[in-house]
């Protein structure tokens, strides 16, 4: 069948070009408008506790967590000014006629919300609509308030939303501007003519075209994130690239052999072309575990992922051969590189095969140390999320991120809602009154047991107001609620109290999204009470439920990756150590990116020459990601590298003559089309977004690593060692293990 | 694999807590008890969730022409944010009949160097001297402004004996110095006036809630002309009913007598009502005051009846505070003098919303 296909291609090669010629014109006004149908964020679900406790927050306590935060100052009016609170009151005036917005605060409502020392002035909006709709509601806020005199700046969850997408697809644009003529250059370099150069940017390029648009089409059924655009294009050119390099350079060796065209594109569609199959279903399988997580923004990523795999492979299988086939000859035109370089005498790679065949313990224990020891910081991980610090101070809504971080201690502490439903709320005589006796000693029995927990520093609620009241205090306190006069207890007594709810505030020193802070929301939530349920919401308790998602599942998807890539390798190689150690070395690739994570963006080593500031978490879906993305590449490589030592196994029956051919003859390539993806991934490093350069970085590392120590030195050098055990299948295995049939 | 399932176990997943019954804390409230109180010490801010400096005064020009202030600073602290801090000052032009307020909010508290303490409030300042009853403040607005020297001429006066007493929602700590000595510069309608003349301070500050109606007080801060200091508090408790009377009463002479309730025959006895017509709030407006032990029998008149507080910036309570006159007996001999009098709880507050729904 695969035979078939080839001879297909080959036969009607004009119809198949055609034929993409006309699906890449039908796809690109999908491919630019699939942005427009792509949703911002989707890093929860439904059914996280956190998210039940929003809406119950929302929804008993008339609350909301999301707020359109204004900065307003002016350099010489004092806050409290007449004009100044004028000023304000007109800006604001009608806002909340908006049914998207519940409440408007001002520092009249709360004198702590206004800075004196910088006539600054903070007001929140609380929205009554999801992050997802706020971002176009920010804007119709944005046109309506007019500051007058005053300056004003717009920060809060939307604004810091949408400039974070708008930010991230900017660095990514200024990547691909930086990378491209960059890639190009080495593409030259690697195929050393124009024309050869020139077809991987148009399969590559074909192939993410496509699999975007399919994105869009799906987008249409079901919610794809945006942030599976930026994946998906970086992973489709990758994998394009690695594609149509490894299918053209077999096509120029047979060539060169002195084989006809038709026949160099079959031998090329029979070994490259199964060998980027079996690739392609080895990346297919990493990407599709994320489907399996409950989360949008994975679930998107994976499912694009798979779309533009999809696209690429079909375009390596069909593009390819029909392009190579018209080409023929031509495709050594405009040479750029002269002709000895292509001959393996000259590489570089005889000599290190060579090198490494000699003394493989000499290469394999230094090298396997150095993976190692790249790999031991990311023992000390911590997985978080990370805050506005993430944006250039260039924009708006990190400039007024920092004045309220600097001027009002915005963020720099937690804040974990914790709403008290009474048990009877179901019985509307007995929820009917917060304030009395019996449900003030249930509140202040929460109240309290929630100051105890480790990493609380406070609580505010209407049972925590004076340390040293008791319930019998609370009692009197509460006998006429609306006569106390003490703002901020007015405040909590209007805001945090309904019949049957009680909220408390429960205040911690940690950072918002950091490990130790969602140890404490798992503190919160062990808390049992016979005579209510506790309601955890919150940012670190919706980091805490989409971490636990995302880690809780990830051991399992990484074993079914790893298990499943193994027996598809054991199938094309048919031997038992060979995919065990490109499974492991795989691994080793990873944790070593992993490791130079938590090094650059968690420790903040080389902050200055990269320009970030150190993140002290390493943003939690990061990991995810690169996991998925490098696992496909460096299994991409390792597949390369080993389909030619297998054939020239199969060819001579000797292992080392084998390895350093193997090496010889894929060294080139997959050195090339891993410079390009490091040239690619490196250039990310110029983002403005912190997440953004940390995507590029660890790719980046991941892959230098992986053609450099592991694929250049350690996975020889293994297999020297290994000898004929390279090979080994036992006598059953072979028997149930159903053959992959070659073209011959 | 393991070594990155290891991995990802050590990192991503949060140790799980084993469930915790919330224990009961149903035991008696916690009974606060007092402390000495070292005027050199207590004088500047304290840690507790209500505090107050408080000062009023009867000013006069070299030409006669008489101005009655207050000035007050209030910190509120919740244990968690920085304290809020409000100010508000009144002046009372008695020529023009003319009451003027004006008023301040910041956060925090900024400390100064050897001692004194500069509290900024937005564009004002409110200093406590180094030596215990000295004080400075500077407040204004668009129409007044008010900075005011003052240096104490008496020993403190410590309420209730100890400088603390319980009420019914916490309990306060509390002393006076009933006679101040002030000189400063005073702007109102254009005009600047030099001015000196007599001031009281007040300092609070503990764990208490100050309610509204109909919980309330009436409070006198009375200098008699023949150097006597008398303070009288009214209070009404949580169901408007007057709960407790007490005061301190300084002689000339510098001794001071505690004054209850019941033992000491304190009453307080209103002549008159206002209506606000700002808050529609009911205010008495003069007073008999006796108090039976010490011989005091004294009518008070207010200068203004609109002397009302209405604490504008931030939203905060209403109250009239006002300059009176002073006549009366004290053990039969007829005695004159200034007063300030302050009235908490006569305006009906703002509703808990969602209670009214």
């Amino acid at each position: 069948m695969f035979n078939a296909l080839g001879i297909f291609v080959i036969r009607r090669k004009y119809a198949v070009v055609i034929a993409w010629f006309v699906i890449i014109l039908v796809a690109a006004p999908f491919f630019t408008q699939a942005a427009n149908f792509l949703k911002p964020g989707g890093f929860s679900n439904e059914s996280f506790p956190s998210v039940q406790a929003r809406k119950v927050l929302q929804e008993r306590l008339e609350l909301t967590t999301l707020t359109v935060d204004f900065v307003f100052s002016h350099p010489d009016w004092s806050v409290f000014e007449p004009r100044f609170t004028g000023a304000i009151s007109s800006a604001i005036s009608g806002l909340t006629e908006f049914e998207e917005i519940d409440s408007v605060l001002t520092h009249l409502d709360d004198p702590s919300r206004a800075s004196a020392l910088s006539n600054t002035v903070h007001v929140s909006a609380g929205l009554t609509i999801e992050l997802e709709e706020s971002v176009e509601f920010l804007e119709t806020v944005t046109e309506y308030v007019d500051p007058g005199p005053l300056t004003m700046i717009i920060t809060g969850g939307p604004a810091l939303y949408r400039d974070i997408s708008l930010a991230s697809e900017r660095d990514l644009r200024r990547g691909e501007i930086v990378a491209f003529p960059i890639a190009t250059i080495a593409l030259l370099i690697v195929f050393g003519t124009l024309v050869a150069a020139f077809l991987p940017a148009a399969v590559g390029g074909g192939g993410v075209l496509v699999g975007v648009a399919l994105v869009f089409f799906m987008s249409q059924g079901i919610d794809m994130s945006v942030f599976a655009l930026n994946i998906v294009s970086l992973l489709g050119i990758g994998i394009g690239i690695d594609y149509s390099l490894f299918y053209t350079s077999r096509f120029q060796e047979e060539l060169r052999s002195g084989k006809s065209v038709e026949a160099s594109v079959l031998a090329a569609h029979s070994e490259a072309g199964q060998a980027i199959l079996f690739s392609a279903v080895t990346s297919l399988i990493g990407l599709l575990s994320l489907v399996m997580f409950d989360v949008m923004m994975l679930r998107s990523v994976g499912i694009g992922a798979v779309a533009v795999i999809l696209a690429a492979l079909v375009a390596a299988l069909t593009l390819m051969p029909a392009l190579l086939s018209i080409l023929g000859d031509r495709v050594n035109r405009f040479r750029v590189r002269p002709g000895w370089a292509l001959n393996s005498k000259f590489s570089v790679w005889v000599p290190l095969s060579n090198w490494v065949m000699r003394r493989p313990w000499f290469v394999l224990i230094p090298t396997s140390i150095i993976l190692v020891m790249l790999a031991v910081p990311a023992l000390s991980m911590r997985l978080g999320t990370v805050d506005a610090t993430i944006l250039p101070d260039s924009l708006e809504s990190r400039q007024g991120y920092d004045v309220l971080r600097d001027e009002f201690g915005f963020a720099l502490k937690t804040v974990i809602p914790v709403v008290y439903i009474f048990a009877e709320e179901d019985d509307l005589f007995l929820m009917s009154d917060p304030f009395t006796r019996e449900n003030i000693q249930r509140a202040f029995d929460v109240g309290h047991a929630l100051e105890r927990l480790d990493g609380v520093s406070g609580v505010s609620s209407i049972v925590n107001l004076d340390r040293t009241f008791g319930p019998n205090q609370y009692e009197v306190l509460y006998r006429h609620p609306e006569s106390i006069t003490d703002v901020a207890a007015k405040r909590i007594i209007e805001d945090s109290v309904r019949p049957g709810a009680i909220l408390f505030l429960v205040h911690s020193d940690l950072h918002p999204f950091w490990p130790e802070t969602r140890q404490l929301v798992t503190d919160i939530r062990a808390l049992t009470s016979s005579d209510g349920e506790l309601y955890v919401s919150g940012g670190a308790s919706e980091i805490t439920d989409i971490i636990n998602t995302l880690y809780g599942k990830f051991p399992v998807i990484v074993a079914v990756v790893l298990v499943v890539t193994y027996v598809s390798l054991l199938l094309l190689f048919r031997s038992v150590l060979l995919p065990l150690k490109a499974v492991i070395l795989n691994v080793l690739s990873i944790l070593a990116s992993y490791g130079a994570l938590v090094f650059v963006f968690q420790e903040g080593n080389f902050s200055g020459l990269l320009n970030f500031q150190a993140m002290g978490v390493i943003e939690a879906t990061l990991p995810i990601l690169l996991f998925a993305i490098i696992f496909g590449l460096s299994m991409d490589y390792e597949i390369f590298l080993l389909s030619r030592v297998s054939e020239a196994y199969r060819r001579t029956g000797e292992n080392e003559a084998s390895v350093a051919e193997g090496l010889q003859r894929s060294g080139l390539i997959i050195t090339g089309a891993a410079s390009i993806l490091i040239i690619v991934a490196a250039s990310f490093v110029l983002a403005d977004v912190v997440v953004v350069k940390a995507i590029g970085l660890g790719l980046a590392i991941a892959v230098f690593v992986d053609v450099t120590l592991v694929r250049a030195l350690i996975a020889p050098a293994i297999m020297r060692i290994a000898g004929p055990w390279n090979w080994w299948l036992p006598d059953w295995l072979d028997r149930i293990l159903p053959k992959v049939k070659r073209v011959e | 694999m393991s070594l990155l399932i290891c991995l990802v176990l050590l990192t991503g997943c949060v140790n799980i807590s084993e469930t915790r019954p919330v224990p009961s804390d149903a035991v008696a409230d916690p009974t606060p008890l007092p402390r000495e109180v070292v005027i050199a010490v207590d004088q500047y801010p304290h840690g507790s969730r209500l505090e107050w400096w408080y000062h009023n005064g009867h000013l006069s020009t070299e030409l006669g022409r008489e101005f009655g202030f207050h000035f007050v600073v209030f910190k509120a602290q919740d244990g968690i944010n920085e304290p809020n801090v409000v100010a508000q000052l009144g002046i009372l032009d008695v020529d023009s009949s003319t009451h003027y307020e004006a008023s301040r909010a910041d956060t925090g508290l900024l400390f100064s160097d050897a001692g004194v303490l500069d509290i900024g409030i937005a564009d004002w300042l409110y200093t406590i001297g180094d030596n215990p009853g000295d004080h400075e403040f500077s407040a204004k607005n668009d129409t007044v402004s008010l900075s005011l020297d003052l240096t104490t001429s008496t020993a403190p006066m410590l309420h209730n004996e100890i400088g603390w007493m319980p009420t019914e929602v916490g309990s306060t700590y509390y002393y006076s110095w009933p006679r101040q000595i002030a000189n400063g510069e005073l702007v109102v309608g254009g005009e600047s006036f030099e001015v000196s003349g007599t001031a009281w301070f007040d300092h609070q500050w503990g764990e208490f809630f100050v309610l509204g109606k109909p919980s309330g007080w009436q409070w006198f801060a009375i200098q008699l002309d023949n150097g006597g200091s008398l303070m009288v508090t009214e209070v009404r408790g949580i169901t408007g009913d007057v709960i407790d009377a007490y005061g301190t009463y300084m002689a000339p002479d510098g001794v001071v007598t505690h004054l209850s309730y019941g033992a000491d025959s304190i009453d307080v006895k209103a002549l008159d009502n206002w209506v606000s017509p700002s808050t529609g709030g009911v205010y008495p407006s003069g007073w008999e005051l006796t108090v039976g032990s010490i011989g005091i029998n004294l009518v008070l008149t207010p200068l203004l009846l609109n002397q009302e507080v209405l604490g504008s910036l931030p939203k905060a309570s209403t109250y009239w505070e006002g300059k009176v006159n002073v006549e009366g007996q004290l053990k039969g001999e007829n005695v004159f003098g200034d007063a300030y009098v302050e009235l908490s709880g006569y305006v009906d507050p703002d509703p808990v919303i969602w209670r009214e729904q």
